[in-house]
């Protein structure tokens, strides 16, 4: 296999809280490879740490330790305008494209902007660029003089992809790009991202908690909890025979919209929220909430692999399912409490 | 549908209901002539996008309209007989929290952040239910338990920036049913949570609604909570409705082109890996401006010239069930 585009080893982002001074371990270890022309998905909770993980890959965050390798090259020790040009081709896309877009901009200044940063000196060839760009993501050419507050949400996200284009990337970083988003019209934004990758060969670190979507689009998972990888695999090997509890318990907490078969599928109901990433448990990190736990659970579970791309982080990997063995306990809506 | 067949009366009951909001350059209707019916113990879900009028639809006749917002309202909600339009603020106030309980979207926002969450809900209780502070204390204890929080007590003497997301939510349905109330409207409760955390509060919805034998108007974009938890679903998109019906109707055989529109949208663990992904194209109409005819006809892809002319009825919809009605001549007329 060639060399993965982008590699990220072992990094760490932490963040300091103020009032007790403890670290909060948003990102704690995590290693991950996007492969060129690959969309990478990155599932789990909120508060896990996987868009925490994002900002530090584009540099919104600083590591604590880790590397970044972007084309063979560190990008945690580039410095000055080599550091710069190198991260301008991972580029970001929000959650929210109101709030990432300046109110006061015009979508043609916004992506104008993009382009001068990029070094595109010349006006005449940055206004066919920006042709070029709004086509690229199916907007009208006459939308260049229009403000965000004019469009919709649709398409301001639209807008936001082709600003990150301007820059000529080889990676998107996108954390949650269609959540905000009209039911209806996230199609229309997935299926943007996935022409992207089959038209220019654009990979996409795919960051969401919709699992049904990452699915679709991406050909590898990364399933992270509490600032840790859980699970990775191929989509069909993640969806078709997901090995740890962690993942098992996410796919069953996808809503099924055929009344008949939600009403007869069995749940596993994950009691309680995440835990703190101040206090993580220790040795496995699901293990608080994992209904199969063990005393064994309290040391760190290597890795398991399972195929060449699949690896799951449990000591039972690929052992418990756990939609049959504890679905009749965890399918009783009472019996499910918070802990505290 | 044995519940129609008794005859009983309806707990909620909206008829021809509009709301038209002022602002100063322009007047938009979000809810447009909207009839339907709850019964006492059903679960209706109102599905629709946003800018769809669910929101308004529901909490502009509760009077819970954002403050300097100008609404008229036409038509009649009536709740146990009642009309809650020609209520006045304070017979209103009796009613929301007494009869009526309400669970809004976000629960940080619902909830007070400088008064600790037993004081929250033992406020809404002494005034509801006429009990002394001794009395509505256990009455809450009571009622943590009943959603879920363990450790009630202690829970108690928290402040709501203290608990998870899902824990809030738990608090804030807490509150609603604090007046024991015979319907509960839950406004996209599940929104700003997680899956699994999502998963926890529909269970906890079912077991409540089953357990306490209240109705539930659950406003939502979901089909994911509308499945697991409704008996009926009604689908709005520009302020009207455009399919109402029992939920196996509308989610597995819906008819209107809309509702199997979106459906389409939401996808599944289930389709064929590599598809691309299925939508609507088009966004919804903008409703500062008159809508003539049928308001999805320019998404529509069985749209026909006489879509853009009258506003399509509500008509049943042939060989299904009585009471699955959608507002798509072109459907009804020529089935596929």
């Amino acid at each position: 296999m060639s060399k993965p585009l982008l590699s990220i080893v072992d990094l760490k982002t932490h963040f300091r809280d103020s009032r007790t001074g403890a670290d909060i371990r948003a990102c704690d270890g995590v290693t991950l490879d996007i492969n060129a022309g690959e969309i990478v998905g990155l599932v789990g909770e909120s508060g896990c740490g996987k868009s925490t993980l994002g900002r530090t890959i584009v540099g919104l965050e600083r590591a604590r330790s880790g590397q970044i390798r972007f084309r063979g090259e560190e990008v945690l020790a580039l410095r000055g305008s080599r550091g710069a040009a190198t991260r301008r081709k991972i580029q970001y896309i929000f959650q929210d494209p109101l709030s990432s877009l300046s109110p006061r901009q015009t979508i043609g200044e916004a992506i104008d902007e993009a382009l001068v940063i990029n070094g595109e000196g010349n006006r005449s060839a940055r206004r066919a660029r920006i042709a070029e760009l709004l086509e690229a993501v199916s907007l009208p050419a006459q939308l260049t003089d229009r403000y965000p507050r004019e469009m919709s949400g649709g398409q301001r996200q639209r807008v936001c992809i082709a600003r990150a284009l301007a820059a000529d990337p080889d990676v998107l970083v996108c954390d949650e790009p269609v959540s905000s988003l009209d039911v209806s019209i996230r199609a229309q934004i997935m299926n943007l991202f996935l022409k992207l990758r089959d038209d220019l060969g654009m990979a996409c670190l795919l960051i969401a908690h919709d699992l049904a979507i990452v699915r679709l689009a991406a050909q590898r998972v990364y399933v992270m909890y509490l600032g840790k990888i859980m699970e990775q695999g191929t989509s069909a090997e993640l969806y078709g025979h997901p090995a740890h509890p962690y993942t098992q318990a996410l796919l069953s907490a996808v809503p099924l919209t055929n009344p008949v078969q939600e009403l007869a599928r069995r749940r596993i109901l994950l009691s309680g929220d995440v835990p703190s990433p101040m206090n993580p448990p220790s040795g496995c990190r699901f293990r608080s909430r994992c209904p199969v736990a063990q005393p064994l659970c309290e040391t760190f579970p290597p890795a398991a692999a399972l195929s060449a791309s699949h690896v799951a982080h449990c000591h039972f990997a690929g052992e418990c399912d756990l939609a049959s063995i504890k679905a009749n306990a965890f399918s009783a809506p009472h019996l499910v409490h918070v802990q505290g | 549908m044995t519940r129609s067949a008794r005859q009983t009366k309806p707990l909620l009951e909206a008829i021809d209901f509009s709301v038209t909001l002022h602002t100063p350059s322009v007047s938009v209707r979000p809810v447009d002539r909207v009839s339907y019916s709850v019964e006492p113990g059903e679960v209706l879900a109102i599905v629709g996008e946003s800018g769809s009028g669910k929101t308004i639809l529901n909490m502009a006749p509760l009077d819970l309209l954002p403050v300097g917002v100008n609404a008229d309202m036409e038509g009649a909600v009536r709740f146990e007989g009642v009309d809650l339009l020609k209520m006045s603020a304070s017979e209103l106030e009796a009613i929301c929290g007494g009869g009526i309980g309400v669970v809004f979207q976000d629960p940080l926002s619902a909830l007070n952040p400088v008064r600790k969450i037993g004081r929250q809900l033992t406020e809404g209780i002494e005034h509801h239910l006429g009990l002394t502070a001794a009395q509505a204390d256990s009455r809450a204890a009571e009622l943590m338990t009943l959603v879920g929080l363990s450790d009630p007590r202690s829970r108690m003497q928290q402040y709501p920036h203290e608990l998870s997301g899902g824990m809030r939510q738990r608090v804030g349905i807490a509150m609603s049913i604090a007046g024991e109330p015979r319907l509960l409207i839950a406004d996209e409760p599940t929104t700003a949570l997680d899956v699994t955390v999502q998963a926890q509060i529909v269970a906890l919805l079912k077991d409540l609604q089953k357990r306490l034998g209240m109705a539930i108007v659950i406003i939502t974009h979901d089909f994911g909570v509308v499945s697991g938890l409704a008996d009926k679903v009604a689908v709005m998109y520009a302020g009207r409705l455009s399919e109402i019906g029992g939920v196996r109707d509308v989610l597995i055989e819906p008819a209107h082109p809309y509702t199997q529109g979106l459906l389409r949208s939401v996808p599944s663990l289930t389709v064929p890996m590599n598809t691309k992904f299925a939508g609507l194209p088009g966004q919804p109409p903008n409703l500062a401006r008159r809508i003539e005819g049928c308001a999805f006809a320019p998404r529509c892809a069985e749209v026909r010239p006489e879509c853009s002319v009258h506003r399509p009825a509500l008509l049943s919809v042939p060989r299904s069930a009585t009471g699955h009605l959608a507002a798509c001549p072109v459907v009804i007329n020529h089935p596929a």
